[in-house]
C-alpha cells in the first residue's frame, strides 16, 4: 500500500512565455498606414521645401526645349519630369503646385472643421428656433452644387486667392455641422451629460468639455476624408479656370494646361495626377486609422 | 440625537408630455429627509420613482415635461425656484446624485481622475494639482486600488463594480449633505452590490450625510433604509419605517410587493412559488378616478373604483388605502418576511 503523492510541476517561465498570447492586432496593416504617413509627410516636406529644391523658376520659359520627355523616356537631367508646352520645368511646377494645393487643402479643411463643429454645437445645444434656423441654412448649402457655388462665388467676387480658400473651405461646412449636431443632440439624452449637470456644470461647460470631445472621433473621419475631397475639388476648380490663376500653379491648374496634349505628352497629365491619387488616398487611410485610435473604447 | 430636517418635498407634481398626452408620473408626493438618514423610495419601473428624483433636482428636460406644482425646500431655499446660477452652486457640492448605469454615467473621453477634479474645481477654489491629490484621496476612499494610476484611466478601463466606486467618488468629492442614488446597484452583480452598499453605508457614518435611495429591490431596503417610501403609479402608497415596512405592511402592493421576494425555505425542500402581483401598472396617461391599484388589488371593493383613497397616517406609517385596516385584521399575524 502506498500512497501516490503527486508534486505538481511548478510552471517554469517558457511555459508562461507561451501561455502569454499576443495582443490582436487591431486596424488596417500597419503597411498601409506606415506608407501612408510617409507619403503625406514627403509631400508636406516637399511643399514646405519647394522654393528652395526647385532646380528652375516655375515661369521660366524656354520655347526651344519645349514639350521635353521625362528623363526616364530619353530627356535629359537638367528637367528630370520634362518640359511643358512653353518649355517650364515639370518638376518645379509639379512641386509648388502641391504645395498651393495642399496649402488651399488644409486651410479649407480647417475652416470647415471650425465653422462646422462650431454651429453645430450652436445649434445643437441651444435647440428651439435657432437650431431651426441653423439647420435650414445648413440644409439649403447642402441642397446646391459646391462647384456651382464656386463658380458664382468666383464670378462675383474675383479670384483672389483668399476668395478661393473661403469658398474651399465654406463649401462642407455643413457636412461637419450637420454631423456635429446630431452628435449633441444624441449626447443630450445620455446620462453622462444628465451627470454633469447633476453636479453644477453650467450649460458652456457641458458643451465645451462633455459634449465637444465626444464629436471629435466623427469629425477627425469626416476631416480626413474631405481633405482628400478639398483636393479634388481644388484641382476642379483650377482646371475649369475659376481657382488658382498664372503665374501661380496648383495641381488643378496643371492638369488644366495637360489638357491639350493628352495624346502626344501624355506625362504633362499623368504627374499631376499621381501626385492627387496620393494625396488622396494617403489622407483617407490616415482618416481610418485616427478614428480607430482616436476611439477611447478601442485604446488598450 | 435629536435628528433635523435635511429636505422636505410637499406636494410635488411632475407631468410629462408626449404625444398630446399628459403623463402624470409624479403625483402630489410629500416627504422629508432628515439629516445622515436613509430613505428608501421603492417601486416597479415607471412608478415615478426617478422623476421623482430628478424633479427634486429641477433637472426635467423641458422637452419632456415640466414640475407643475409642488415646492422642494433645502436649507430654507425651494429648489424649484432658485436661479439656475444658484441651483448649480447647491448641485455636485451639497445634493449630488449617482445612477444606475456607470458606464453611462461616466464621460467616455475623460480620465476618471480629470471628472473627479472638475467636480472639485466647479465648487471649491483649488488648484488643478490639489484637486488632483484630492482626487487620488477619494479614489482611495472608495477602495479603488493603485488609485495613483487609475486617477489617469479612462471609464472603459474599469470594471463594473470600479465604475460605480469612481462615480461615487465623484458623487462624494465635495461632500455633500444629500446624496442621490437612483439604483445604483440594479446594474452590478450580487457581490458587488454588496461591497457598494456596504461602501455607501461607511461613507455615509463618515460624512454624515443624507440617503435617497432609489431601488426596486426590496433585499437592498431592508439592508440600508431607515425609513421607506412605496411608489406605486406616481404617487406615494405607503411610508414607514423600515420595520414597520417590513413587519407590518399595511397597503395590499406593499404585502404582494413582500410575497414576490425570493427567500430560503426550510423543510421538504419543495420552493414555494413566488406570487407576483397579478397584472400591470395602470396607463399614467390615463390614470381612472378611483384606486390606481383597484385593477390588481385581490381585497378590491366597489367603493374602491369611484372615491381615490386619501393618504391615512397611524404613528408615522402612512397607508394610501380605504380598507386597511380589514385587510390586515382578516390577514391575521403578518408573516415574517424579514
Amino acid at each position: 500500500m502506498s500512497i501516490d503523492i503527486r508534486v505538481s510541476e511548478p510552471i517554469v517561465g517558457e511555459t508562461e512565455d507561451k501561455l502569454v498570447l499576443a495582443p490582436p492586432r487591431r486596424g488596417r496593416p500597419p503597411a498601409a498606414r506606415i506608407i501612408s504617413l510617409s507619403i503625406l509627410f514627403l509631400m508636406i516636406l516637399l511643399a514646405l521645401a519647394a522654393p528652395a529644391i526647385t532646380p528652375h523658376d516655375i515661369s521660366e520659359q524656354s520655347l526651344l526645349s519645349r514639350l521635353q520627355p521625362p528623363v526616364f523616356a530619353g530627356g535629359t537631367d537638367d528637367h528630370p519630369l520634362g518640359t511643358d508646352h512653353l518649355g517650364r520645368d515639370v518638376f518645379s511646377r509639379l512641386l509648388f503646385a502641391t504645395r498651393t494645393t495642399l496649402f488651399i487643402a488644409f486651410a479649407g479643411v480647417f475652416i470647415g472643421v471650425v465653422a462646422g463643429t462650431l454651429g453645430g454645437l450652436i445649434s445643437g445645444t441651444l435647440g428651439g428656433w435657432a437650431d431651426q434656423c441653423l439647420s435650414a441654412v445648413v440644409d439649403a448649402q447642402a441642397a446646391v452644387p459646391t462647384t456651382l457655388v464656386a463658380l458664382t462665388a468666383v464670378a462675383l467676387a474675383g479670384t483672389h486667392p483668399l476668395v478661393l480658400v473661403l469658398i474651399i473651405g465654406f463649401s462642407d461646412y455643413y457636412r461637419y455641422a450637420r454631423i456635429v449636431r446630431g452628435q449633441v443632440v444624441a449626447l443630450q439624452g445620455r446620462s453622462f451629460i444628465e451627470a454633469a449637470r447633476c453636479s453644477g456644470a453650467s450649460p458652456w461647460r457641458i458643451a465645451m468639455r462633455h459634449v465637444l470631445p465626444n464629436t471629435f472621433s466623427p469629425v477627425v473621419v469626416l476631416a480626413s476624408l474631405s481633405f482628400a475631397e478639398i483636393v479634388v475639388l481644388e484641382s476642379s476648380l483650377s482646371f475649369l479656370g475659376v481657382g488658382v490663376q498664372p503665374p501661380n500653379v496648383s495641381l488643378g491648374s496643371l492638369l488644366g494646361e495637360a489638357r491639350n496634349y493628352l495624346i502626344s505628352t501624355p506625362w504633362l497629365a499623368i504627374f499631376p495626377c499621381v501626385v492627387i491619387v496620393m494625396i488622396t488616398v494617403a489622407a483617407a487611410t490616415i482618416g481610418d486609422w485616427l478614428r480607430a485610435s482616436l476611439d477611447p473604447r478601442s485604446r488598450t | 440625537m435629536k435628528q433635523s430636517e435635511l429636505l422636505r418635498v410637499e406636494n410635488l407634481r411632475t407631468y410629462f408630455y408626449s404625444q398630446g398626452r399628459t403623463v402624470r408620473a409624479v403625483e402630489d408626493v410629500s416627504f422629508s429627509v432628515q439629516q445622515g438618514s436613509t430613505v428608501c423610495l421603492v417601486g416597479e419601473s415607471g412608478s415615478g420613482k426617478s422623476a421623482t428624483a430628478f424633479s427634486i433636482l429641477n433637472l426635467i428636460p423641458k422637452s419632456m415635461g415640466r414640475v407643475v406644482a409642488g415646492k422642494v425646500l433645502y436649507g430654507g431655499e425651494d429648489l424649484l425656484r432658485i436661479s439656475q446660477r444658484r441651483q448649480r452652486t447647491i448641485l455636485g457640492n451639497e445634493i449630488a446624485m449617482i445612477f444606475q448605469e456607470p458606464a453611462a454615467a461616466l464621460n467616455p473621453v475623460c480620465t476618471v481622475g480629470e471628472q473627479i477634479a472638475e467636480v472639485l474645481r466647479t465648487h471649491k477654489q483649488c488648484s488643478a494639482r490639489e484637486a488632483r491629490r484630492q482626487a487620488k484621496a477619494m479614489l482611495d476612499r472608495v477602495g479603488i486600488p493603485d488609485a495613483q494610476r487609475r486617477l489617469d484611466d479612462y471609464p472603459h478601463q474599469l470594471s463594473g463594480g470600479m465604475r460605480q466606486r469612481a462615480m461615487i467618488a465623484i458623487a462624494l468629492s465635495c461632500r455633500p449633505k444629500l446624496l442621490i442614488a437612483d439604483e445604483p446597484t440594479t446594474a452590478l452583480d450580487a457581490t458587488v452590490q454588496s461591497q457598494i452598499l456596504g461602501l455607501l453605508h461607511e461613507l455615509q457614518a463618515d460624512t454624515g450625510m443624507a440617503l435617497l435611495f432609489i431601488t426596486h429591490d426590496l433585499s437592498v431596503v431592508a439592508e440600508i433604509a431607515d425609513r421607506v417610501l412605496v411608489m406605486y403609479a406616481g404617487r406615494i402608497v405607503e411610508e414607514g419605517d423600515v420595520m414597520q415596512i417590513f413587519d407590518d405592511p399595511w397597503m395590499p402592493y406593499t404585502r404582494g410587493l413582500l410575497k414576490a421576494r425570493p427567500g430560503l425555505h426550510s423543510g421538504d425542500g419543495s420552493s414555494r412559488r413566488l406570487s407576483a402581483v397579478p397584472g400591470d401598472p395602470p396607463d399614467l396617461a390615463n390614470l381612472s378616478i378611483g384606486c390606481s391599484f383597484r385593477p390588481r388589488c385581490c381585497h378590491a371593493a366597489a367603493d374602491c373604483a369611484y372615491r381615490p383613497p386619501d393618504l391615512e397616517t397611524v404613528r408615522g406609517h402612512s397607508v394610501r388605502c380605504m380598507h386597511w385596516r380589514q385587510i390586515v385584521e382578516a390577514a391575521g399575524e403578518p408573516e415574517a418576511v424579514l
